[in-house]
């Protein structure tokens, strides 16, 4: 049963991933302008050149042909060469930027699903309160506030006015010191960045539980569980949070797609050194083959972490089966 | 016997409309749109001055002649935002009209017809749902080159697959209705049944996904600007807000030019957002918990 639940799960996964190959190569091709103009990035060229550059990249052989090449080389980790940071392989750039991208990611989750947890029980518990239309109201300011300006105000406010932390980057260049010292370094760069997608994104959390909450109050256990005498305690937190947490899981799935997002925006107002930052640059610079890298790596990136959210869920609900 | 039915619809109406009104913050908002509509629509009578040129100090803090101060090339920051409205909402409202037309069409196929044409179209709904969006929308701008319809098509190029997906789950609840039954029994063709029995019963839901999808795009259009993908001749608050990150705003302690723009933005979808969910509350009363 499970064998078939992760051949489905992978098998879906794997066509997001191929979706992801075809749309980089397609794009190139399909918009306007020759990708060996891009590449000369506006600059006259002759005749010549033009014929060799199509020769070199193979833009003349068969689309079919093409396509297979661009696929096995993509297996083999060969994304090309940066426009900007010519000759520097686009992988090893990538493979540089993930792990900062990660360390964002990954604490900023912590403290959305924690503080959307804490705020969302709270909130569908006391369903209809003032409290509960309060949080509401408060949750909807965040959710519709732009990350980027959320972004820039902490870097004025705290960066710049206050001077409390550092403007920009992942960490002191240079810093010559103990291990000790340049971790807390590291931590000092990621307070804002974190603290703003945090503050930005926690809000569908809270959203989802709340209402989830509302829905669970009105199930049959837990008349049940308050007709046994529970504390309220108990009832709210063990009985009707817990339950009302599933489906949140499933939602990290999707939100890591939107986290993702919100590292872009965040990394490019604090030149964080991660995938977002890189995107960013590229954008600017028209750097093409770095571009479809980065869009590949976040594909790479949403597949694994709904793998992983795949799995979160069968070991918290056993009863699902596929 | 027509009669009797419209009468139903308009008291259900009206009882969506006393629930809506009830809700404060969705008054607020319609309130704060419609001062945003009125600003930028009537912007070249209503702004102290000409948005495109100097008309003081560059860096210039608020004071009397500019209640929002200049930008770093001594533009009148109130002016400026005034007429950037005018692009953001525009971008906005084409947007979000865009993706409920295809999030619509495809949901209604799809949900309606079921079968192979059902598997398919979910398919690729949910390929475009995985894929990281951002990144897939600047991957796109940046190809086709940046400008307002640049943002206009990659966004409703992506953001269609989830109302596409809401719009589908409602058409599947009501396919098996003994209305719609009844409806094919007499003949009625698929056209006439998906534009006379499907649509108008699915319209509560697009209505509430359009405001939602509304303020999605008024905070995408803000994102792809500021990410340098918006048109800079035709400055929209994102717009704005990357000038002012490229131009050193920080630097100089401009403030005011951070700040407006952000808040036009936050209070304009904030809005759109206190509206959308009133809607949805009135349309759903037991979720709201009252």
């Amino acid at each position: 049963m499970s064998g078939r639940w992760l051949i489905r799960r992978l098998s879906t996964n794997a066509v997001v991933l191929f979706a992801a190959l075809v749309v980089n190569f397609a794009l190139p091709r399909l918009m306007p302008g020759s990708p060996v103009d891009r590449f000369a990035g506006g600059a006259k060229m002759s005749a010549e050149a033009r014929d060799a550059l199509i020769e070199r990249f193979g833009l003349n052989a068969p689309l079919w042909d093409q396509f297979w090449r661009y696929l096995a080389g993509t297996l083999q980790a060969d994304l090309g060469q940066s426009f900007a940071y010519f000759p520097q392989p686009v992988s090893e750039l990538l493979l540089r930027a993930l792990p900062w991208t990660l360390l964002l990611l990954v604490t900023s989750l912590v403290l959305q699903v924690g503080i959307g947890y804490l705020l969302g029980a709270t909130s569908g518990w006391h369903a209809g309160s003032r409290l509960d239309a309060g949080l509401q109201t408060l949750s909807l300011i965040f959710f519709s506030t732009p990350l980027f300006w959320v972004a820039m105000v902490l870097l004025y406010v705290f960066g710049f006015q206050l001077g409390w932390l550092p403007l920009s980057g992942a960490f002191t260049i240079g810093l010559d010191a103990g291990l000790a010292v340049r971790v807390g370094d590291v931590a000092r760069h990621a307070i804002l960045p974190i603290a703003s997608l945090t503050i930005a994104q926690y809000a569908s959390y809270q959203i989802i539980l709340r209402n989830n909450m509302v829905g669970v109050l009105q199930e049959q256990y837990m008349l049940m569980a308050e007709a046994k005498g529970l504390s309220d305690r108990t009832l709210k937190h063990t009985h009707a949070a817990r339950n009302a947490l599933l489906p949140v899981v499933t939602f990290l799935g999707v939100s890591l797609a939107m986290s993702l997002t919100g590292s872009v925006f965040v990394e490019s107002v604090f030149s964080y050194p991660g995938l977002g930052k890189l995107m960013y640059d590229s954008v600017l610079s028209r750097d093409y083959p770095m571009l479809q890298g980065c869009f590949l790596m976040f594909s790479l990136v949403v597949v694994a972490a709904n793998l992983l959210v795949d799995i979160a869920y069968w070991f918290l609900d056993p009863r699902i089966t596929y | 016997m027509p009669s009797r039915r419209s009468d139903r619809v308009r008291e259900r109406r009206r009882r969506y409309l006393r629930r809506f009104a009830r809700r404060r913050t969705a008054l607020l908002g319609l309130a704060v749109v419609g001062v945003f509509v009125v600003a930028s629509v009537f912007a070249p009578y209503l702004a102290p001055y000409d948005a495109a040129s100097r008309v003081g100090e560059p860096f210039g803090s608020p004071s009397w002649e500019h209640w929002l101060g200049t930008n770093d090339i001594g533009v009148d920051v109130l002016s400026e935002l005034m007429f950037a409205g005018r692009i953001s909402m525009m971008v906005g409202f084409l947007a979000a009209g865009a993706i409920i037309v295809l999030g619509t069409a495809v949901g209604l196929v799809s949900g309606y017809f079921g079968g192979a044409i059902d598997e398919a179209l979910m398919r690729v709904t949910d390929i475009v749902l995985m894929l990281p969006r951002l990144p897939l929308m600047i991957v796109m701008a940046a190809y086709l080159g940046p400008g307002i319809w640049t943002i206009v098509v990659v966004y409703s190029s992506v953001g269609w697959a989830s109302v596409a997906r809401q719009i589908r789950s409602q058409v599947l609840s009501i396919r098996k209705a003994s209305f719609i039954e009844a409806s094919r029994g007499i003949g009625t063709g698929h056209a006439r049944m998906l534009r006379e029995h499907v649509l108008p019963n699915v319209l509560g839901i697009v209505v509430a996904n359009g405001v939602m999808e509304l303020m999605f795009a008024v905070l995408a259009e803000a994102g792809l600007s500021f990410l340098g993908l918006g048109d800079p001749a035709n400055k929209s608050w994102g717009v704005m807000l990357y000038f002012a990150q490229i131009q050193g705003a920080f630097l100089r302690g401009a403030w005011w030019w951070i700040l407006s723009p952000g808040l036009c933005i936050a209070l304009l979808s904030c809005s759109v957002a206190f509206i959308g969910t009133a809607i949805n509350d009135s349309l759903s009363p037991a979720r709201a918990g009252r």
